[in-house]
């Protein structure tokens, strides 16, 4: 079988995106994607507003039915997904929640670990809910309620949410959205220790260039396909940001001085 | 019954008030209890349209001689798939879709009340409830169908809490959202049909969207939140029955508004 052989080229992937294709309601959201994304790794997808990116991370969760192609992580296609999710930690892009509704950042937490009883309140869950908290500083947070957090406490949370499971793949949306600057650097230094201590591997969409440069090891240029992928001081040039962003490419850049 | 509990509970002799106080106490319990998550997922105008179209439902049971509670379950099925298909199929918002079914299945059911012979006095009952009319069968009808709505929602409260928080991140964690969007229709339109009786078909979402809104002003988080609803909601299925039957006024009507009663108390203990 094709994915067979795919498997055996690429004997470390942990993630294999065979030429995936999205269309929603007759349009295109993206075709013939194709990478590997190999253990240990940090790969970055950048690309303009409406390229794509959040429609690609959601098919690869199999979140949205793909058109045409596959997706393997773990060795298993990812339409299994429901018999191993905890192996992986998803982020989504935004939380759309009822802000106002009662719920606290544990009661949240509790709602990932498996087997633990919802009513009743009870020390183990609770160890485990403030081990993953420990991981992004957040402990402090625990009892507050999810829909007072700032948007940057929110972020927190999320990521602890998806390290609850203590999985091997973390997939990322955008995770700094809405968070101010300073509060994006410390975020993705929490990231890149997490990866570096953990050995974890990590997908994740940004649309900062200086975060691809100084953490990525590998960045996917996509703009409905995929118009470069590799090491972002090899493939990061010119002619391929143009083709990502467009005549726009130098918005994109952050400029610190 | 024992004298001493009759002298200061006289309505307890009655054996039409005594089947009304456990079925009270089994709807209280149950529309709170859904409640909460009719009013995390902003489900309080579909769970008033379905609760209308069981109108049509039990004036097609009395039609074609069927059990009029079991064809308000299924008719409100209907009402609620057709709702839930159209919303995701189409690109009208789920206002406007549970806008047509309401006034739809509203009109049909009036319709179908005025092709029947005479005045329908059953049919009335109805409408705003009728504690008088609580047989045996509707008592062991209301506790069987509350135990097993009961059962399914504690038993999968994470997983509806879930759902109900972010769809998203439930669907990324295997949670098959769509079926449990049609299961919970269907333990809503079960709960309609539990309540029909005591509260009526006009009333029956305040009795599942008032004490869950009462709770959601105090509570401080999820746990709180359930409980207080609960409490809510079976204080006031019980002092509306026993006020209904002193004051002589509609179970239905006066049961609602003992909990707007505590829906405005609620505001006293707000919390910041």
């Amino acid at each position: 079988m094709a994915e067979d052989n795919a498997e055996s080229l690429y004997p470390n992937a942990v993630l294999l995106v065979q030429d995936l294709s999205l269309v929603l309601g007759g349009q295109t959201l993206f075709e013939e994607v194709s990478f590997v994304v190999d253990e240990g790794e940090i790969a970055i997808i950048i690309g303009p507003n409406g390229a794509g990116k959040t429609m690609l991370i959601k098919t690869i969760l199999n979140l949205r039915q793909p058109a045409a192609g596959s997706v393997t992580i773990f060795g298993r296609d990812h339409r299994q997904l429901g018999d191993f999710h905890d192996r992986i930690g998803y982020m989504p892009q935004r939380l759309d929640f009822d802000r106002t509704f009662p719920i606290t950042v544990y009661e949240v937490l509790l709602l990932k670990l498996k087997g633990a009883g919802f009513w009743v309140r009870s020390a183990g869950p609770r160890a485990k809910i403030l081990s993953a908290l420990g991981k992004v500083r957040g402990e402090n947070l625990i009892d507050r309620r999810v829909g007072q957090l700032s948007g940057g406490e929110l972020q927190r949370i999320l990521l602890a949410y998806a390290l609850l499971t203590e999985p091997e793949l973390l997939v990322l949306d955008e995770p700094v959205a809405g968070v101010d600057v300073t509060g994006e650097e410390t975020f993705y230094e929490l990231i890149h220790n997490l990866q570096k201590n953990e050995q974890l591997t990590v997908l994740m969409v940004s649309h900062d260039l200086d975060v691809v440069y100084r953490y990525a090891d590998q960045v996917l240029c996509l703009n409905r396909r995929l118009l470069c992928r590799g090491a972002p001081r090899q493939v990061l040039r010119e002619d391929t940001l143009e083709q990502t962003y467009g005549s726009y490419a130098g918005a994109y850049h952050h400029d610190h001085h | 019954m024992p004298d001493s509990v009759v002298q200061l509970l006289p309505f307890l002799e009655y054996p039409f008030m005594q089947r009304a106080l456990l079925v009270g106490t089994a709807i209280g319990f149950l529309c709170a209890t859904i409640g909460v998550y009719v009013t995390l997922r902003s489900m309080a105008f579909f769970s008033d349209a379905i609760a209308h179209a069981a109108l049509a439902g039990i004036a097609l049971g009395v039609l074609f001689g069927i059990a009029p509670v079991p064809a308000a379950v299924l008719f409100t099925l209907v009402i609620a798939v057709g709702i839930t298909y159209l919303t995701f199929h189409t690109e009208l918002s789920s206002d406007t879709v549970i806008g047509v079914f309401f006034s739809g299945s509203l009109a049909l059911g009036v319709l179908l009340i005025g092709m029947q012979e005479g005045y329908q006095t059953d049919l009335l009952s109805y409408l705003f409830g009728d504690i008088l009319a609580v047989t045996r069968l509707d008592v062991l009808l209301a506790l069987g169908l509350t135990a097993l709505v009961m059962t399914v929602l504690f038993m999968r409260s994470g997983l509806l809490v879930k759902i109900a928080f972010n769809r998203d991140l439930a669907a990324a964690e295997g949670v098959r959202v769509v079926t449990w969007d049609y299961i919970f229709m269907t333990l809503l339109a079960l709960t309609v049909a539990v309540s029909l009786k005591t509260v009526g078909i006009i009333l029956v979402s305040a009795l599942i969207i008032v004490p869950a809104a009462a709770a959601r002003n105090v509570a401080p988080n999820f746990r709180v939140l359930m409980l207080l609803s609960i409490i809510v909601g079976v204080v006031s299925a019980l002092s509306g029955l026993i006020l209904s039957y002193y004051l002589n006024t509609p179970s239905g009507p006066t049961i609602v508004l003992v909990s707007i009663g505590l829906f405005i108390l609620s505001f006293a203990g707000r919390r910041r």
